[in-house]
Formats: structure tokens, sequence, C-alpha cells
């Protein structure tokens, strides 16, 4: 793993545990229950709503969104499967979410593009951008 | 204003020389990056010109600048449909109607729309952060003042969308939108019948250019589609073709 590919990945760690603590605060929080779920990172009980959390960090040169398309794919199979497991760990999913948090004043049209393709497939509802960072 | 025109067809719809077509003619900005197969790269003319000959149909392609976007491919539904969608300012674009309704005019064509791309755009975002870095018109802003919105995710604000008659809406088989001008296939007229959209009473113009192909104006000015006339348009436009039932079926 490179240096700026390990600190992408450590960014990402911390933002996901202050995530969980303030923006998901009433969800689960998947990564303390086994670190094997596949795609998704958050998980409400009470509507089966499965969340995945991504940052992306407009300040590397993160052109590829290989990442997120990805997980789109994934969260589309999951939504179709109606369930997300790992090592016999089983939540019942009747809806998957995309959380973007990106840095403030994040503008990147290649970004639009994937967002566009998230938003048409996903749904309208399901696709919450946000440049605001959790305390 | 920012104008787009978004197009959908059916997955077996043949249209690589339409894609061509369409970049050819209407593009005018110069791409900065291209997005192939879920891979993004820096804009290379001569790499990736070259695609639109060559890539495959399913494939979904796009190229973009601040200044403009270029999309295509395949939208993974239930059942999937083929959409194209070009967005960019309205100096540079605006279409005439025999031009799209010689671009519609195929096989496999379901819907069409031409229309004001910001107020759609506030009008179908669900989430607030989604558009927090870009400007738009107060009269804009004002068109979902009362739409009755719930705080999310701590400081989020959730609108309920059905209350806004200008929203879109992925589905089965096609995307569902309202647009300034619009052009429906006999592919839609699966879905309502064309005897039932030739009878509504409100539109600019509405016209069958062909037994399989129809067009409408719904409004006056593609500047303003929030004025009270167009609004009431869009709403009984929505009522006349039943797109809640539509949406409740296959969104």
């Amino acid at each position: 793993m490179s240096d700026s590919v390990s600190g992408n990945f450590a960014r990402g760690a911390i933002m996901e545990a202050k995530a969980a603590a303030t923006i998901f605060k009433g969800y689960e929080w998947l990564a303390e229950i086994t670190p094997f779920f596949k795609a998704v990172d958050f998980y409400d009980k009470i509507n089966l709503i499965a969340v995945s959390y991504k940052t992306v960090n407009g300040l590397a040169e993160n052109t590829k969104f290989a990442n997120l398309y990805n997980n789109l794919k994934d969260l589309m199979l999951i939504k179709q499967v109606g369930k997300t497991a790992k090592y016999g760990d089983d939540r019942i999913v009747k809806g998957v979410q995309m959380y973007l948090q990106v840095t403030p004043g994040y503008k990147n049209a290649a970004f639009d593009a994937f967002v566009i393709e998230a938003r048409k497939e996903l749904g309208e509802a399901n696709v919450i951008i946000s440049s605001k960072h959790p305390e | 204003m920012r104008v787009e025109l978004a197009l959908c067809f059916r997955t077996d719809a043949e249209l690589k020389e339409l894609y061509r077509h369409l970049f050819d003619k209407y593009i005018k900005f110069v791409p900065e990056w291209t997005t192939h197969n879920k891979k993004v790269s820096r804009w290379n003319e001569k790499k990736h010109y070259a695609l639109l000959n060559t890539c495959d149909e399913d494939e979904m392609l796009s190229f973009g600048s601040d200044d403009g976007m270029f999309f295509f491919g395949v939208i993974q539904r239930g059942h999937p449909y083929r959409y194209i969608k070009i967005v960019q300012n309205s100096d540079c674009f605006l279409p005439t109607t025999p031009d799209i309704s010689n671009v519609v005019d195929r096989d496999g064509f379901i819907a069409g729309y031409l229309y004001n791309e910001e107020y759609e755009f506030v009008q179908t975002t669900v989430y607030d952060s989604n558009y927090q870095d870009r400007v738009f018109s107060p009269e804009i802003l004002a068109s979902i003042k009362n739409t009755p919105s719930d705080m999310v995710f701590g400081n989020i604000k959730k609108f309920n969308t059905k209350f806004n008659p200008g929203r879109s809406v992925s589905m089965d088989y096609l995307s569902l939108q309202i647009g300034w001008k619009m052009w429906f296939g006999d592919a839609f007229f699966q879905l309502v019948p064309k005897e039932k959209i030739m009878s509504f009473p409100h539109a600019v113009h509405l016209e069958a250019l062909s037994d399989k192909l129809l067009y409408t104006q719904l409004y006056d000015r593609i500047e303003e589609p929030y004025t009270p006339d167009a609004v009431f348009k869009q709403w009984k436009w929505r009522e006349w073709l039943d797109y809640d039932r539509l949406e409740e079926k296959y969104a």
C-alpha cells in the first residue's frame, strides 16, 4: 500500500468513526460488529436501510473514482438480493443509500458524472452529498 | 441558464450513430475528462473522440467540463433503459424543435425532455446539501420554499419532492420528467395511451408528428418554468398522465 493510499484510507477511517458518533448516531456501525461487511458501513435497524459512507478527498489526486463505481455496483447487488451478509452475520436490507462526504468547495465534473449515474440507479433520495464534516 | 436535453430509449435501440451526431452537432465545450466504463481519465481528443465509434452500446461514456456534460449509457433498473443527457449553457445550446424531432424519430425511442436544468435540479434534489455549492436564481429557489422538509443526518434538509411539480424520477423503463418541450415515442404509449396524452387541454402546443411520435410544448418560456401559469401546467400534466401511478408502480 502506498503512503498516499494508506493516508487516504486512514483519513477515511477517522472520518467514518466521527460519523458513527454524529451523523449516524442511532445507526449500527457495522465496522464495530465485524470488519467484513461488504460495501456498507451503517445500518438503520428501524427502516432496514444499509448506508455506505464514502469520503471523497478533493485535495488528493483522486480522479479515478473506481472505489465509488465499485461501491455503487455492490449496493445495487445488495438492493437486489435484499440482504448484506458476511460470516453469517446477516442484515435484512429494504433500501440502500450512499453518503458521500466531500471536502468543502469540492468541484469535480467527473464526480458529477458519477453522481448522475448513482442518482438514476439508486434513486434520488438515496444519494446524499455533504461537505459539512462530522464534528 | 443551463439547458438540458434528456432522452430515453429502449435498450435494444441502435444509437451509436446518434451519439456521434449529437456530439458533433451540439457539444460546444472542450471536455476536460472522460468517464468510460466507470474509469475516469483526462480528456484526450484523439483517443476519446474515437470511443464514440468504437465503444459498445452497453457501455457508459461521458465527457465533461465545468461548462457542460455529454452522458450516455444504460441505467440499470429492473427494466433498464438507455439514457442520453446533454447539459450546456443556453448561449450555446438551445436546439430547435425540428432538430430534436428528427433526432428522436427512430425505433426504440421512449421519451425526450428539453428544459431549464437549474429548475429541474432544484425541484428534483431531495437533500439541500447536494447542491450547496451551486448558485441559483431567487426565483428558482423560491420554487421550493413551501416544499415540506425534515432535518436528517444532523443538519441536512430533506425535501419531500412529491410537492414539486418539476421533479424527475428514475424508474423502470425511463426517467419520468416534465420539460418545457417533450417528445414521446411509441414505447411510452404502453405506459400512457397516446389518445390520453393527445387530449391534454392545457399545452401551448401538442401535436402528433407521426403514429409513433408526439411532441408538446407545455409552457411559454424555458427561462421561466416557475411562473404560476407554468407551474399550473406542470401539475395538470402530472395529473392528466397520472405520473403518481407510474412512480408508484415503476419507481
